[in-house]
């Protein structure tokens, strides 16, 4: 190797020499100043004004140099690495010997020197001077934690953003509100931007976010968590409003690690998880499930007379021919269940010089879930080049790579493993009663229930059948910095980028034929579908930032920018069944098709941003910001909206009045704020009545109709903001403290497929403004810096809280009309959805639950607690033959009366008649507060790192409890059924059991639970080993992690894991938390390992 | 100074130029479909909407309704493995949240024939290649379809909302109220009368001269309307120019064709008007769902035919009974299931040795029959009936024959001095029409007709009491007129305030 170099630096020499007849040679030795000795490789170039480089050369193993000036005008630069370069100006001699003193003290000084800057999307402007409502995180505090994507090391950390997980499942990815939800159909999660560029999740434009499951876009799974240096959370609108309409709901702006000037370092490190699913629900076992089963037939009719004989799979009966398959006490929970690994490999190769820098990393992730078939498998690779071509003109490249490979169960395993029968086996047995090697799936000529009888073998379903999906996501970006002119007299500089997103995903599911025992032609036998999308995003940006020379006094920076985004998308999607054999799982093969769809659509939009950054004295600071969005998805008259923002900061600490508290408080500043921010419709031609050509035309002709209502006066629906915020440091920055309060008001609504009357010849309209929703908030983060400090000892502590309030305040009528007559369903197990004027978005509304009627027969006395219709004042309501009037469940044509054991409803306008008309308002899934808490201690070379994180005042609908208590159908029940009502007079506030009769699971308060919850998220050791050993070891650095996450949570849920996210529209309750025993979060601990070489 | 000058104008050049563009990058139009502003520029483009038309009827929504609205409350139904909305529709347990009662396929339709009418006529400017007559055709498709279609909401509904204009953008008022029966009934008069003249004899094909609207098919329809309207002579009159029309001759068929011409292979000599189903993407779905077919995997329809009705046929005698309903050989003797065969059934040549029937095979596809020439002979006769007068009804019987000796080959046909009043001949011209067109959608509206006449369900209700075994609450229930027409949909009237609940069902359920 050494050879090799000594090679190139003499072949180097050599064609200098060659070439040095015409100009004036400059020659010279290099040493060191410290020791003396001479310098190898060292860079010696001639630079012209702009220090762009004209002529360079090395110098060779005796420190000797020559190199040919072009110009003696030039200037001579020195430089080495771990060495202070050196500026000669003018090369007036022939011979120049440096002395090159060692830099590594220098370096730390100048940090000192400059002012933390802060990147905001725009400027790069002082941290203090920001006069806007933003939080930043650096990469340091969730360094050596292993979370597949940056939103779960954010959660708890920053005030305002409250973020929840979709699912314990590998990469289903968390929902994440900034500041409450300020849109109802539209996309509600903020917006992400990477190094300056929307990173935009949706896979087409075509994505309907209004049916789409949360999980669908777990889009951060791409960015690796290991590339991230800080995270900046933009949270009111004079911040958002330059990102127009994608900011508002926020945004997270994401920077990424970039190469570092120094020596090539090589840093590796390795993360082992090991995850723990916790315990849910306690279900019955078979023994208690048949008696149950039989207790639900025998109280239809309070006799045996509806044969129970009837299902013979109840009846433990030797004669019957599935008997062993039938008597047995399977636990599906923990037959599903598995310990999930989890291995993280990172390695990073980061350098450079001074014109060169370089960083390039690659991560392997793989992840089995806590449930059995699930897998994610991740590689990851970003570089990032930055050349200088000179002082004045900059390159920058970035490349980043994903691949995903998400394999995910078929179906809910756990929804069903609740729900299955736990008296039938996983695998089939034989005449006595030893499990076979193949799977049991219950006949299906078996005279159970079809909703238990099609319910597939869950173990089956995880083994053999999958849901994968494949993803490639390919971001190439090119950039240019550009100073116009010296930017030390005048500061006028031009940044241009061009981005590429090329992201691909392939989708395939398949249900094999043995998970299963329908007939051949069925179609869930050896069923596969296919989707493959594929997505290609151009961005661009063109700015200019000119600053006002430098000035004690005024500090003036305006910016102006042009963005550009196109995208185009398509996909091709294939069902087919009946395929020939299990081993083959594509869709495109041989089988029956079912069906067949592809599309394809296009995007464009423009953004002109403006911006200025005003500050006097340093202290009086004013931001102004507007931004001018044009969409291709609004009509001529609304294609263009404006977005401005307006931020003042005053310094109030800096002025001369109060230098006498200067020790205590040593920084104190306000900063109101008042911004405009959008969101734009998910869907394109809008404006357009479209005509579209049928598949199938009649009797050969072509048939081609209208397919839409052109909408003439669709607008954007935007979000002004007003923030009030104060800053203040106490202790020379040991206490930090940020209070912020805003008023949040979303004006123009967009609500999409809002039904119209169908006389017009359509259903629904695609899109409609319908109203106005205000979120109030505030925001507290307390950061005490070093607050204990003995010796070697630190701790820190941090604390951040917030809370908002969210409200409908104007909703159109056509949407009340639709979501709140009362002619919406009412019934077991449904829950109202309302859009009420008044109440929050993701409200409750149901029944209030009042136990159990103990007799059937009201007995003035001794029988009180009987199903009898009282009035207001409790007293019993008769009928003109004095008889008390039975209480009834009225529901158009149904007419039920109560019966003793069945639940008590509260009668709200006492009219003896359980009905819509007592359906009350039940709370609502917005907390009252979240926020997180985390407490870090420092010894030595030791870390102790906490995090807490906790939510207040959340309501869930606890829908896998109401399933598994219901006692009405044939699935199994919780361990609690086992207190039911029994007979007369019994006391419980469990009712009977009976099958598909009664109205016992109403949706009522009985399953909305509290969803408060304090958890330690994480506890973290770290140990860095001393340097002196690591010298030993030949290493620059080694550190060592371990943590334990989830190990508790405080929480009233009586669910396993009270994170669940919000409904959406089209998949659950709009906005309310509907727990449907998905995989919770797991309970894990990991071990991990840095090492720098 | 002056290169700043110099850039700073380079730079607002550039941001002009820019501008100007911006405002072309952002008018994008979709790539697989035409918007309105490209569109109505040719004949094609006419046609292709006038194909939509037809291309929404035999949708599965609009198609049940046409069964459903039609027939399923009448006596010719039992319950089969009917769905909940089936069966509490036949119970007389009508809520107005049934799914049934959606009109939103009919509305589709009527929306489609609109944009025809309001956009066909301005291509002739734009096209030259156009022509008046073939505007007139497309004219006299679009205004049929729409009549058609309003008249089954009429005749289900009562009063509906009548919409003639196209429905554009959502600056317009939807929410619009009903209209009267006799403006619906006016509206639907005017657009046959005119279609009649607009629209063709014959068409190229067969198949479009009976899937297509012609001269005869706006005849029949409008005889339809008039027997409705009880204008007696003008159905007459209008069924007369059917009967007359020796160019494009519609006749009868044999005995032994009818059922493999006129319901297997479809589009029969004796066919006026039907739907015609013939491709896999617009497969029949309706009737193997709700008569059942086999072949189809469907081992059970959802509905059946009622006991009454197979009582309504002679079992030795007349030949329709056997392939209405599907018969059975056991033991050298054929015995009736209730099992429908009608549309989906084939028969089989008669071997003793086999059943008597087979059902289509599962790529067939049924059309399904809007009007035939028996329809027009009975409807005549029933306005002859009406009329009354000794000539009238003995014209009357000699139409019912023309059906009636065709399907009894084998006795002799009905002779006036069986059946000499005019009361014996409207109740003979109703039973025959019950028998020759089970299963075709139209026997609840004949019902339904009566009652209308006769101003009293008194009537009426009898005919359908077999199929209940609580007679009293049946005839109770279907005592007011109102209650043989549906509620209009409980969402729909949400959704668009100004609808008026038919008052029947606003007394039983109260106003929303």
């Amino acid at each position: 190797m050494k050879k090799i170099i000594l090679i190139y630096i003499l072949l180097l020499a050599v064609l200098q020499l060659y070439s040095q007849n015409e100009a004036t040679v400059l020659t010279g030795r290099i040493t060191s100043a410290t020791n003396g000795e001479t310098l190898m490789g060292v860079s010696i170039a001639e630079m012209d004004q702009n220090n762009r480089v004209v002529n360079i050369t090395i110098s060779d193993f005796d420190g000797n140099y020559i190199l040919k000036i072009k110009n003696p005008k030039n200037k001579l630069k020195i430089s080495y690495i771990g060495f202070e370069a050196q500026v000669f100006a003018g090369i007036t001699k022939k011979r120049i010997d440096v002395k090159m003193n060692e830099n590594s003290q220098m370096l730390s000084e100048a940090v000192v020197v400059a002012k933390r800057t802060t990147n905001d999307g725009s400027f790069n402007i002082a941290t203090r001077e920001i006069s806007m409502a933003m939080q930043k995180i650096d990469a340091k505090d969730f360094e050596g934690l292993s979370v597949a994507s940056v939103d779960d090391a954010l959660q708890g950390r920053v005030s305002g953003l409250d973020i929840v997980g979709n699912s314990g499942a590998p990469g289903s990815g968390m929902t994440m509100r900034i500041r409450g939800t300020s849109s109802i159909t539209g996309n509600a999660s903020p917006l992400i931007v990477v190094n300056g560029i929307p990173f935009d999740g949706d896979v087409n434009s075509g994505f309907d976010f209004s049916s789409a499951n949360e999980e669908q876009y777990a889009n951060l799974l791409n960015v690796n968590v290991d590339d991230i240096q800080e995270i900046v959370v933009l949270k009111d609108a004079a911040s958002t409003s330059i990102w127009g309409s994608k900011g508002a709901n926020g945004v997270l702006m994401i920077t990424t690690k970039k190469g570092l000037k120094g020596k090539t370092k090589v840093q590796y490190s390795y993360r082992f998880t090991q995850a723990y699913q916790p315990n849910g629900m306690k279900m019955l076992s078979g023994d208690d499930y048949t008696m149950l089963m039989k207790q639900e037939y025998f109280n239809r009719t309070i006799s045996d007379t509806e044969n129970r004989e009837l299902v013979e799979e109840f009846n433990y009966n030797p004669s019957f021919s599935e008997y062993e398959n039938f008597n047995n006490n399977t636990d599906w929970i923990s037959a599903v269940n598995q310990i999930g690994n989890t291995h993280d490999h990172y390695i990073t190769i980061s350098g450079g010089g001074d014109r060169a820098r370089f960083r390039i990393s690659g991560g392997y992730y793989d992840q089995t879930g806590t449930n059995i078939g699930q897998e994610l498998t991740r590689l990851s690779t970003r570089s990032q080049l930055d050349y200088q071509v000179s002082d004045r003109l900059r390159f920058t490249s970035e490349f980043s790579y994903t691949f995903t490979d998400n394999l995910r169960n078929y179906d809910n395993l756990l929804d069903i493993a609740y729900k299955k029968m736990p008296n039938v086996g996983i695998f089939g047995q034989d005449a006595n009663g030893n499990n076979t090697e193949a799977f049991y799936n219950i006949r299906s000529d078996s005279r159970l229930n079809a909703s238990q009888k099609n319910l597939m073998n869950p173990v089956a379903l995880g083994t053999l059948a999958f849901d994968r999906e494949l993803g490639y996501r390919i971001l190439p970006t090119f950039r240019i910095m550009y100073d116009i002119f010296n930017p030390e007299k005048t500061f006028l500089r031009y940044n241009a980028y061009i981005s590429f997103d090329v992201n691909n995903i392939i989708r395939n599911n398949f249900l094999p034929n043995n998970v299963n025992t329908y007939a051949w032609s069925n179609s869930n036998v050896n069923r596969a579908e296919g989707t493959n999308t594929e997505k290609l995003t151009v961005m661009t940006e063109n700015n200019i930032t000119w600053q006002l020379p430098r000035n004690d006094k005024h500090q003036l920076m305006l910016y102006g920018a042009v963005q550009t985004s196109s995208g185009s998308a398509n996909y091709q999607s294939f069902t087919t069944y009946g395929l020939p054999d299990m081993q083959i799982t594509d869709p495109t093969a041989l089988g029956y098709l079912e069906a067949e769809s592809s599309g394809t659509s296009k995007s464009r939009s423009i953004g002109l941003i403006s911006r200025a950054h005003y500050s006097f004295l340093d202290r009086y600071i004013v931001d102004l910001s507007y931004r001018l969005d044009g969409s291709t998805r609004f009509g001529k008259n609304n294609r263009y909206g404006s977005f401005p923002g307006v931020g003042a900061k005053w310094i109030v600490s800096d002025e001369t009045f109060m230098k006498p508290t200067s020790n205590v408080i040593s920084m104190l500043a306000f900063r109101p704020s008042w911004g405009v921010s959008g969101n734009q419709p998910g869907a394109e031609y809008l404006h357009f009545s479209k005509y579209v050509a049928d598949k199938a035309g009649y009797l050969g002709l072509t048939s081609i109709h209208p397919d839409n209502l052109q909408l003439t006066d669709l607008r954007w629906e935007t979000v002004t903001s007003t923030n009030l915020g104060t800053d203040i440091e106490l202790f020379k920055g040991k206490i930090n403290l940020v209070l912020d309060w805003y008023h949040k008001r979303t004006d123009d609504l967009l609500f999409s497929n809002l039904a119209i009357s169908p006389t017009s010849g359509y259903s629904n309209i695609l899109y409609k403004n319908v109203g106005v929703m205000d979120n109030d908030g505030w925001e507290v983060n307390v950061d005490f810096k070093e607050i204990v400090k003995q010796g070697k000892f630190t701790m820190d502590f941090n604390f951040n809280i917030s809370n908002y309030y969210n409200r409908i305040v104007e909703m159109d009528d056509a949407v009340q009309n639709q979501y709140n007559d009362n002619a919406n369903t009412i019934g077991n197990g449904v829950y109202l959805t309302r859009m009420q004027e008044g109440n929050s978005f993701g409200s409750i509304y149901g029944f209030r639950y009042l136990g159990v009627y103990q007799y059937s027969d009201f007995i003035e006395g001794s029988q009180d607690n009987a199903p009898v219709a009282r009035d207001a004042g409790n007293n019993v309501m008769l009928d003109y033959e004095g008889n008390p009037k039975p209480m009834y469940f009225k529901y158009k044509s149904t007419k039920y009366a109560f019966k003793g054991g069945d639940a008590i409803y509260e009668d709200v306008n006492h009219d003896g008649s359980i009905d819509e008309f007592d359906v009350v308002y039940l709370g609502n899934s917005n907390p009252k507060f979240s926020g997180g808490f985390g407490i870090n201690l420092r010894y030595a070379a030791f870390t102790l790192r906490s995090l807490f994180t906790f939510r207040y005042g959340s309501k869930i609908i606890n829908m896998a409890r109401m399933n598994a208590e219901n006692m009405y159908t044939y699935n199994n029940q919780t361990v609690s059924t086992n207190w039911r009502w029994r007979k007369e007079g019994d006391e419980t506030d469990v009712p009977r059991a009976v099958y598909q009769e009664g109205y016992n699971w109403l949706g009522s308060d009985r399953y909305v639970e509290d969803g408060s919850f304090m958890r330690l998220k994480y506890l973290q050791l770290n140990y860095t080993v001393p340097s002196k050993l690591i010298k030993q070891l030949g290493l620059s650095q080694l550190k060592l992690y371990s943590n334990f996450n989830n190990i508790f949570c405080l929480t009233p849920y009586s669910g396993v894991d009270p994170e669940i996210s919000y409904g959406r529209f089209g998949a659950g309750i709009p906005g309310v938390s509907v727990d449907n025993s998905r995989t919770p979060r797991s309970i894990d601990w990991n071990f991990g390992v840095t090492v720098g070489f | 100074m002056k290169n700043i000058l110099k850039n700073t104008a380079l730079l607002i050049f550039f941001s002009f130029a820019l501008t100007s563009c911006v405002d072309k990058w952002l008018d994008m139009r979709p790539d697989d479909q035409v918007v309105l502003e490209e569109y109505w520029t040719s004949a094609a483009d006419v046609e292709a909407v006038v194909a939509s038309c037809y291309r929404y009827m035999i949708t599965d929504d609009y198609m049940y309704r046409l069964f459903y609205w039609g027939e399923l409350r009448s006596d010719n139904i039992a319950m089969d493995n009917a769905n909940t909305d089936e069966s509490n529709l036949w119970n007389v347990n009508i809520q107005p949240d049934n799914g049934i009662t959606r009109w939103n396929s009919f509305y589709q339709v009527i929306n489609y024939c609109n944009t025809v009418i309001y956009y066909a006529p301005g291509v002739m400017a734009v096209d030259q290649n156009f022509k008046e007559y073939e505007l007139r055709t497309y004219l006299s498709e679009a205004l049929t379809i729409r009549a058609l279609s309003y008249f089954h909401l009429l005749r289900t509904f009562g009063k509906v909302p009548l919409v003639v204009k196209p429905s554009k953008d959502d600056s317009e008022d939807f929410n619009v109220p009903q209209n009267t029966e006799k403006e619906i009934i006016d509206q639907i008069i005017a657009d046959l009368t005119t279609a009649e003249g607009y629209a063709r004899d014959s068409w190229a094909t067969t198949a479009s001269t009976k899937g297509r609207v012609t001269k005869n098919a706006v005849r029949a329809l409008l005889s339809d309307v008039y027997l409705w309207n009880q204008e007696y002579d003008k159905c007459i009159e209008s069924c007369d120019k059917v009967l007359n029309d020796k160019i494009n001759e519609i006749i009868l068929l044999e005995t032994d064709y009818l059922y493999s011409k006129a319901f297997y292979e479809g589009n029969s000599p004796e066919s006026i008007f039907e739907l015609n189903f013939n491709s896999n993407l617009t497969k029949n779905n309706v009737t193997p769902n709700l008569f059942g077919n086999i072949n189809k995997n469907i081992s059970r329809g959802h509905l059946k035919g009622s006991a009454s009705l197979i009582n309504a046929y002679s079992l030795s005698y007349d030949t329709r009974l056997k392939s209405t309903l599907v018969a059975k050989y056991s033991n050298n003797k054929i015995e009736m299931t209730s099992a429908i065969f009608k549309y989906e059934g084939q028969k089989v040549p008669a071997d003793f040795s086999k059943e008597l029937y087979v059902f289509r095979s599962a790529s067939s596809t049924a059309n399904w029959i809007l009007y035939r020439l028996p329809d027009i002979y009975l409807m005549k006769a029933e306005a002859l009936a009406e009329i009354g007068e000794t000539s009238n009804l003995r014209q009357a019987i000699t139409l019912v024959n023309k059906t009636y000796t065709r399907a009894n080959p084998e006795i002799d046909s009905l002779k006036f001095e069986d059946f000499n009043t005019a009361a014996s001949v409207k109740k003979l011209v109703l039973e025959e029409r019950r028998r020759e067109f089970a299963f075709e959608g139209k026997r609840w509206y004949d019902l339904l007709r009566l009652a209308r006449r006769e101003g009293s369900t008194a009537n009426a209700v009898q005919y359908i009491l077999p199929n209940y075994s609580d007679a009293t609450l049946i005839t109770e229930k279907m005592a007011q007129l109102g209650a043989w027409y549906l509620p209009v949909n409980e969402a729909q009237i949400s959704i668009n305030r100004n609808l008026k609940q038919n008052d029947y069902y606003n007394s039983i359920y109260g106003t929303k």
